[in-house]
């Protein structure tokens, strides 16, 4: 008995034991001043950086700098793909004198690129150079001190910033820090079958002046026995949601704070959802709302199928677009007669570590040039890759170089895009990854009514008091 | 002498096995027990902060006071111990006794029985997510046939959705089933013998002799599946991912989405859902041992 009582106390002491490490260890940590640590790292980041270029210069070999993304896939699975692997390797050629270019596909793409920089800043670690692909990597690697504020870059050479064009604004942090840039845009309109409008005998979007156009084009596609469009919990719906929120300047104003906003039961967001419940899911038979699989892009399939007239999806979805006979691009009204929005959303994309040596990060500075160059912009439009961040970008002029079926689609999209009266950032990016899958998590219960605006105002008003 | 040399003899044996269990098991225990009254998310991802006395319960707080998810999940959860406490131990005991006559086909059954356990859980989550799914699953169909246009979508209808994941494991009993039948072949068949003489009725001999005998093990069975009910989470993400409207979350699901599925990070507050978890465990470890009297052998 008393063995077992000895036992039992070393078993008890070993375990307050390392509660105790585990709470030492924390607290030494936490005691530590957050800014005097991001110092301490930048200066010894920086101490190594110059030893590691006097190494360099000493060895006489060439810098090499790695970066990972997520075009993995071949040419038949994703043509996107290839195209981007090509101008990577186009960039390490052009550099292959000066430095090392060495791109790697990470075959579990942005998601799996985040995940692996996750276990890496737990280290102390990060990618070189890399592509998240819109997984926001930026918030815990900033605060971690790993990553390269790039503004100091972007504000020294007006071209850079020119190329960056909406990413400037939507990717500077409250503090006047810009971790990350793109090539690319998420560029959102969104794309009708003008011949299902006209067999309902609707407006088409170009004609519309404000929602309430919008509203009589789905009751006439309802009457004439036409799905106007497919929803499903999620990507679609937030779509209809955010444009819905660029009406008036009330409800932009809500938008564009979104981040900070802490009350939703105001008339701007109640009115939107109330529209999303009464107009847009109230008027479809069936709405997607399936956890995964294919009837999560079962919303794409019946616009591609010609079964339903509107398909609330990226400019990069022209590939689907080119398969319908009738398709074209919008963007959305708003309740000023005339005036169009769009939702283009610059997000996280390339990330540079803060620990290169000077000759990295030249290189990763030269890279993130090339890459928002006009040049590429120019390559990535017409290869009917996406839309380009810059604002300069002259898609009439490209219009004549394209010569691919999804490229012209594409190109007029972007176009619409890019001279659309009002431009936000997409729904998760205006409020935050939480919640737009809290707000996802809404759409079923508006759906079957089990839910009023009132509810869902309420319900992310605690999602937001409990984070 | 001989006493002290032989406890040495034993520590040394032992040692090896308290270190690693300190070290894979104390130590992140401990660590999470630490760390829930921390402050630990995005913006100190590599170093946790304690907020100080006053605030070192904030996160239990919230979680009992403003989190929703946290409250739907802890319902769940415990809804579901209690659904595999009453459905599935006393279905696999119901199939333990009725194989353990072995009757025609009993090997075939019984083997029919245990696969789904040696099914990986994702395989099966899929198989679910298909027979529920509108466009391909036959339960719509079946709905439809006594409710025509009924056209019940499981998963996408909060009234349906916890049912839809409850049955994707509340019936796969296999494994304990073979532990239970296991210990009724290991009865004495000669005081089921001595019953039958006296006249004792099968249904007789099932509650009044062999569920008697077999009561620690029921013990055993029913805190394995009442845990495996308090930690559900491969169904939950595969089928639901704790739609619709977050009414399938679970507390493992929701430590999950705390502390992985937002750029928030929040591991701290996972960690809290996690030792309210591991408590609730202990409590339904201890309560069931208590009930069934698992360490009182009746054999």
């Amino acid at each position: 008995m008393n063995k077992k009582k000895a036992l039992s106390l070393v078993l008890v002491t070993a375990l307050a034991g390392s509660a105790l490490i585990t709470g030492c260890g924390s607290q030494s940590t936490a005691s530590t001043d957050t800014a005097a640590t991001t110092a301490a790292t930048q200066e010894s980041a920086a101490a190594e950086s110059t030893a590691a270029a006097e190494t360099e210069t000493a060895n006489g070999e060439l810098p090499t700098i790695k970066f990972v993304h997520g075009y993995y896939q071949t040419a038949e699975e994703w043509p996107a793909a290839e195209v981007m692997r090509q101008i990577y390797a186009d960039f390490a050629e052009l550099h292959k004198d000066e430095y090392t270019f060495e791109a790697v596909a990470d075959e579990t793409g942005g998601e799996g690129i985040y995940n692996t920089a996750l276990n890496d800043l737990s280290s102390g670690e990060f990618y070189d150079i890399a592509d998240f692909g819109g997984w926001d990597i930026t918030p815990v690697a900033s605060e971690a001190g790993a990553i390269l504020d790039l503004k100091p870059y972007l504000d020294e050479d007006q071209a850079f910033k020119d190329g960056v064009g909406v990413c400037y604004d939507q990717n500077l942090t409250d503090d006047g820090k810009i971790y990350t840039v793109r090539e690319q845009v998420e560029a959102i309109g969104f794309w009708y079958n003008e011949n299902l409008f006209n067999e309902a005998g609707a407006d088409t979007p170009d004609k519309w002046q404000t929602w309430d156009d919008f509203n009589t084009a789905v009751d006439k596609l309802v009457a004439a026995g036409i799905n106007p469009f497919g929803l499903n919990g999620g990507w679609p719906s937030n779509i209809l949601t955010g444009a819905s929120l660029q009406r008036n300047e009330a409800s932009r104003e809500f938008y564009q704070n979104g981040l900070n906003v802490t009350d939703f039961n105001t008339d701007a967001f109640k009115e939107t959802v109330a529209f999303m419940q009464d107009d847009a899911l109230g008027k479809i038979d069936t709405a997607y709302f399936g956890p995964g699989g294919d009837d999560d892009n079962a919303y794409t399939d019946t616009f591609k199928e010609g079964k339903s007239a509107m398909l609330f999806n990226g400019v990069w979805a022209a590939g689907d677009a080119a398969e319908v006979d009738g398709a074209k691009p919008a963007v959305f009204p708003t309740d000023e007669p005339g005036k169009k929005a769009a939702l283009m959303t610059g997000g996280c994309g390339l990330v540079v570590s803060s620990k290169l040596d000077e000759a990295q990060t030249a290189a990763a500075i030269d890279f993130l040039k090339y890459m928002t160059s006009p040049e590429i912009a120019a390559k990535i439009v017409e290869a009917g890759v996406g839309m380009a961040p810059s604002t300069t970008v002259d898609y009439k002029a490209i219009e004549g170089n394209v010569t691919d079926a999804a490229g012209k689609p594409l190109v007029e999209a972007c176009n619409l895009c890019q001279s659309a009266d009002y431009q936000s950032v997409g729904f998760g990016t205006a409020f935050g990854g939480g919640i737009e899958g809290e707000m996802s998590a809404k759409y079923a219960g508006l759906k079957d009514g089990s839910k009023t605006p009132d509810d869902v105002a309420q319900e992310l008003n605690d999602f937001v008091a409990a984070e | 002498m001989k006493n002290k040399q032989k406890s040495i003899f034993i520590i040394v044996f032992l040692l090896p096995c308290i270190i690693m269990w300190l070290l894979i098991y104390a130590y992140p225990l401990a660590n999470i027990i630490v760390t829930s009254f921390c402050n630990w998310n995005y913006k100190n991802f590599t170093a946790p902060e304690f907020p100080g006395v006053a605030h070192m319960f904030d996160n239990y707080i919230k979680l009992f006071t403003l989190d929703n998810n946290f409250k739907m999940g802890l319902i769940n959860s415990l809804k579901w111990v209690v659904l595999t406490l009453i459905v599935q131990v006393p279905f696999t005991l119901l199939v333990a006794l009725v194989l353990s006559k072995k009757p025609r086909g009993w090997r075939f059954t019984r083997n029919a029985f245990v696969i789904p356990n040696i099914i990986s859980s994702a395989a099966i989550g899929l198989i679910f997510m298909n027979l529920y799914s509108p466009s391909r699953g036959i339960v719509t169909e079946i709905c439809n046939f006594f409710v025509p246009g009924s056209n019940v979508s499981v998963l996408t209808d909060s009234r349906y959705a916890f049912w839809g994941v409850t049955f994707s494991f509340i019936l796969y009993g296999g494994t304990n089933c073979i532990l239970l039948l296991t210990q009724i072949f290991s009865i004495d068949p000669s005081m089921i013998e001595a019953a039958k003489v006296d006249g004792a009725s099968n249904g007789q001999i099932d509650t009044k002799i062999i569920m008697p005998l077999l009561r620690p093990m029921i013990g055993t069975v029913a805190v394995l599946a009442a845990n495996y009910g308090l930690l559900l989470y491969n169904e939950i993400a595969l089928i639901t991912r704790g739609g619709p409207d977050n009414s399938t979350y679970s507390l493992s699901y929701y430590i999950y989405k705390s502390a992985l599925g937002s750029t928030k990070l929040n591991f701290a507050r996972g960690n809290a859902a996690g030792v309210v978890q591991f408590i609730l465990g202990i409590l339904l470890v201890g309560a069931l041992n208590k009930l069934f009297r698992t360490n009182e052998s009746e054999v």
